[in-house]
């Protein structure tokens, strides 16, 4: 005889789990559009795509390495770099986008990287977290602290499990360290972005008026690391240089 | 006439043949030499003029007019010559062209040995110098056009000129500019200050020149510099001046009373001029340039703003080629203009036949004062055609504004057909040996680099930042394992501490309600009943154990509590005791003996001592 409560408990899990995803197909035929039109060679249409899905909070990794790589198609080669480089941050690991990354790079005029001079704090925690992206170390906390507080409970409940307790306890501090991992990352996130002038001139203040300190050219690398919130950022490079850019000539896509 | 009278006649004629080349020989010379018989209106130009004999009178310069002549210096020597002596004289002159247009030097005639000689006139041929159209070149004044003079004595005399040929460019049109910085000798060095403006771009061109002018009847040394400016907009555009950090030597004579008495002896070698060295900004005056945008009529709908004259030609490597072999195509685009900022021209509907593979661009630039820029930029493509048959690859264009004839002109190359023959790939497929001999095998050579492919469709789904929804899945699963860990911790350290108190409670209540329970065994015995006094005093013996011991004490016998009796390290004397007392309540309770009233009060008496001696003890 069916279990009228267990299928109505089944149904509310099913509804809930589907209504997580079901942004996911609000973006599904757009994306399937955007494919499509850029394996046609319609690399514009599905640059807007693209940015379309993206702009509307649709943030995914591969989703800007595609992009990239239609930027690319089009000559645009300092939007192809700065979507390479918000592809590194989701996916840091993925050989695909580091392959691209470097090779729209060995395209720039200027010789540079997406690494900035840092101390050795800086350098201890980048080593940590950038291999993994926010939601990999968001995942791996949420796990770990799930294995140990399962095998805590367990401890507890059965006279038997007795000997898992203080393996259990030792073994929160696993999701603490990723915990705290997570939150450096967080904390301390690089905005990188891209030249897309041809040629873009630095200054030593948010004006132009101040004094050129050197010039940058299309897809060069920047460093995001102040806004005076109007139309100047402040930017540095791999090579240590610093100064102000007009926000106009570089691209840099932020997560909404 | 006889021999020896025509003989001796020879004899005279010759000897006054010979007296009078001797005389001739002997006779002073002048002579006149210019260093260059052409040049600029600017240049200056040398003048020397040689005597040579016993001179009766000054050398007299004519004047010229449209020539200034200084004289120089005057050096003397003498030559010995055929055991002769002469004395030579040499006078330089300087000459300052005021004017484009052909001088000519007069004779100089001087009275030389008696006799008066003249040099050969000279021609001098002075062009106008370039930007000056014909003019003269001297400055008005001391702050001429383009001149800004801080004061002659803060910048010791030092001021900038600057001269551009054209006030009305088009936006893109090269503009040249001359930039002279007058000095009078007490320049000892400088940087420019570089001033910049988005409106303009510069372009400073390599070389100097150095001559000397007479500006306001001042002789000046000139340093002139070259730069190439290119409008960017149209309209009003302030070219920032031409600004420069100089350091200057000034002179300085002391000036005391004795100084100024030894200053009428020459005063040099008595009043010591010391030099000090002085920085100071100088800075020409900002030039206005009335910027024109580019003709709306005529312009092309792919014009991108390039100005200039330019050429176009687009090439392919090779008109025919195997499917999955490369031919390259090159697209070059060279003249005089700026060509840093185009965007890569490219041929279309290349793609549309196979992969195509961009080089990195080449640009090369030549900024040249008397050509003005010239600049190449070469594009080059890799195609590997991948399917068979003949394409015309189409054509390059470009559209360009020609400021020199003031019109557009559109370029246009034609890269041709292109035959794409069948792959031979397959055919050399079969050929090859099943086993082939490694120590013949090659690298696989790289013909060109692209990017990755496109990630697939499936991995652009999902959310990759930390959503809302992510943060409450990590809750649940993360949280409620937690929460649930958290509780049974809770609940089983709350149930350890309340059952601790309980046995505690119990331990220390034991004696107490064994008293009562006794109390009450004593009853029953006095009422006659022994078995039940004795009964009920088993019960509470054990009930007292249990409390002590925290063991179940209803059903208790020696047996269970003998161990804990044992940990509790209670004397083996009184364990026997106890287990003594524990055997005969067990034997009359479950023996059925008959006991008196007497033996059970008995009895009763033994079971308090025993436990008032493990009281202690527990």
């Amino acid at each position: 005889m069916l279990n009228l409560k267990l299928i109505s408990w089944i149904s509310v899990l099913y509804v809930a789990f589907y209504s997580f995803l079901g942004l996911a197909n609000d973006f599904e035929s757009k994306l399937i559009q955007a494919t499509a039109l850029f394996d046609q060679g319609k690399n514009e249409d599905a640059i807007r795509i693209y940015e379309d899905v993206l702009a509307n909070g649709h943030i995914n990794g591969h989703v800007y390495y595609n992009l990239g790589i239609a930027y690319y198609r089009q000559q645009r080669l300092g939007d192809a770099v700065a979507a390479f480089l918000a592809a590194k941050r989701y996916l840091p690991r993925d050989p695909d986008v580091t392959a691209n990354l470097r090779f729209s790079l060995s395209r720039i005029q200027d010789q540079l990287g997406v690494e900035v001079p840092s101390g050795l704090s800086a350098k201890f925690v980048n080593a940590f977290t950038g291999p993994f992206s926010e939601r990999e170390l968001a995942l791996a906390t949420t796990i770990l602290v799930s294995l140990a507080s399962l095998g805590l409970a367990l401890s507890y409940s059965a006279a038997r499990f007795r000997s898992l307790r203080l393996v259990a306890w030792i073994g929160y501090v696993l999701p603490m360290i990723s915990g705290l991992l997570l939150f450096l990352k967080l904390t301390y996130v690089e905005t990188w972005g891209a030249v897309t002038a041809g040629s873009a001139k630095v200054f030593s203040g948010p004006n132009t008026s101040n004094t050129v300190l050197f010039e940058i050219h299309n897809g060069a690398p920047v460093l995001a690391t102040g806004y005076d919130g109007a139309n100047f950022v402040r930017i540095e490079l791999s090579d240590g240089k610093k100064g102000w850019i007009a926000a106009q000539d570089i691209r840099i896509f932020t997560p909404m | 006439m006889s021999l020896p009278c025509k003989m001796k006649l020879h004899r005279y004629l010759l000897i006054l043949l010979a007296c009078w080349l001797n005389a001739e020989a002997l006779a002073g010379t002048i002579t006149a030499e210019l260093d260059r018989a052409e040049g600029e209106v600017g240049d200056r130009f040398s003048l020397v003029v040689a005597i040579e004999g016993s001179r009766d009178g000054e050398l007299e310069l004519p004047e010229v007019d449209g020539l200034v002549i200084e004289q120089q210096g005057v050096q003397r020597s003498e030559i010995f010559n055929n055991g002769q002596r002469t004395s030579e004289l040499q006078i330089t002159y300087a000459i300052y062209p005021q004017r484009a247009g052909t001088f000519t030097i007069p004779s100089l005639a001087i009275e030389l040995d008696g006799k008066r000689e003249a040099t050969l006139p000279l021609t001098l041929k002075v062009e106008a110098a370039k930007g000056q159209g014909g003019q003269s070149n001297q400055p008005q004044s001391a702050a001429g056009s383009g001149t800004k003079n801080t004061g002659g004595d803060e910048t010791g005399g030092i001021f900038i000129e600057r001269d551009c040929q054209n006030s009305r460019p088009y936006v893109g049109e090269q503009v040249l500019c001359y930039v002279r910085v007058y000095h009078r000798g007490n320049l000892n060095g400088g940087q420019r200050l570089s001033q910049s403006s988005p409106d303009i771009r510069r372009f400073s061109v390599e070389g100097e020149r150095r001559y000397q002018r007479i500006v306001n009847g001042q002789r000046y040394g000139v340093i002139e510099l070259r730069e190439i400016l290119v409008p960017t907009k149209a309209g009003s555009v302030d070219v920032p001046p031409y600004a420069l950090e100089a350091r200057i030597l000034i002179w300085n004579k002391r000036n005391g009373k004795i100084d100024r008495f030894f200053d009428n002896f020459g005063g040099g070698l008595f009043n010591f001029n010391f030099t000090e060295e002085r920085e100071i900004k100088i800075e020409s005056e900002a030039t206005t340039l009335d910027v024109q945008p580019t003709p709306e009529q005529g312009r092309p709908e792919d014009f991108t703003g390039l100005v200039g004259q330019f050429k176009l030609s687009a090439t392919t490597s090779r008109n025919s080629v195997p499917v999955g072999d490369t031919v390259t195509i090159t697209i070059d685009l060279s003249g005089q203009g700026v060509l840093d900022t185009i965007k890569p021209l490219q041929p279309a509907g290349v793609e549309a036949l196979g992969k195509v593979y961009a080089d990195k661009p080449d640009y090369q630039e030549d900024v040249d004062g008397d050509k003005g820029i010239y600049s190449k930029h070469t594009f080059k493509y890799a195609l590997v055609p991948s399917k068979e048959g003949s394409y015309d690859l189409g054509q390059i264009k470009l559209s360009y504004f020609d400021p020199v004839q003031e019109q557009y002109q559109t370029l246009s190359s034609d890269l041709g057909t292109l035959v794409v023959e069948p792959g031979k790939a397959e055919a050399e497929q079969l050929l090859l040996p099943s086993n082939p001999n490694p120590l013949t095998q090659k690298q696989v050579a790289e013909l060109a680099r692209d990017l990755m492919p496109p990630h697939p469709q499936h991995t652009l789904l999902s959310k990759q930042t930390i959503t809302k929804s992510f943060l409450y899945f990590c809750l649940i699963v993360g949280g409620i394992p937690f929460l649930a860990a958290f509780g049974l911790f809770i609940f089983t350290t709350r149930k350890t501490v309340t059952t601790s108190r309980i046995i505690a409670k119990r331990k220390s209540h034991a004696i107490k309600r064994f008293r009562q329970r006794l109390e009450a065994s004593h009853q029953l015995i006095g009422q006659q009943k022994p078995s039940e006094g004795l009964a009920a005093a088993h019960l509470a013996m054990r009930l007292y154990f249990g409390d002590k011991l925290a063991l179940h004490g209803a059903a208790l016998t020696f047996r269970d509590i003998e161990s804990r009796l044992s940990e509790l390290a209670v004397p083996i004397a009184i364990q026997s005791r106890i287990q003594h007392v524990f055997n005969r309540l067990e034997a009359i309770e479950f023996g059925e003996q008959p006991i008196s009233t007497d033996q059970a009060k008995e009895i009763l008496s033994e079971v308090e001592v025993v436990l008032s001696e493990v009281e202690p003890l527990c």
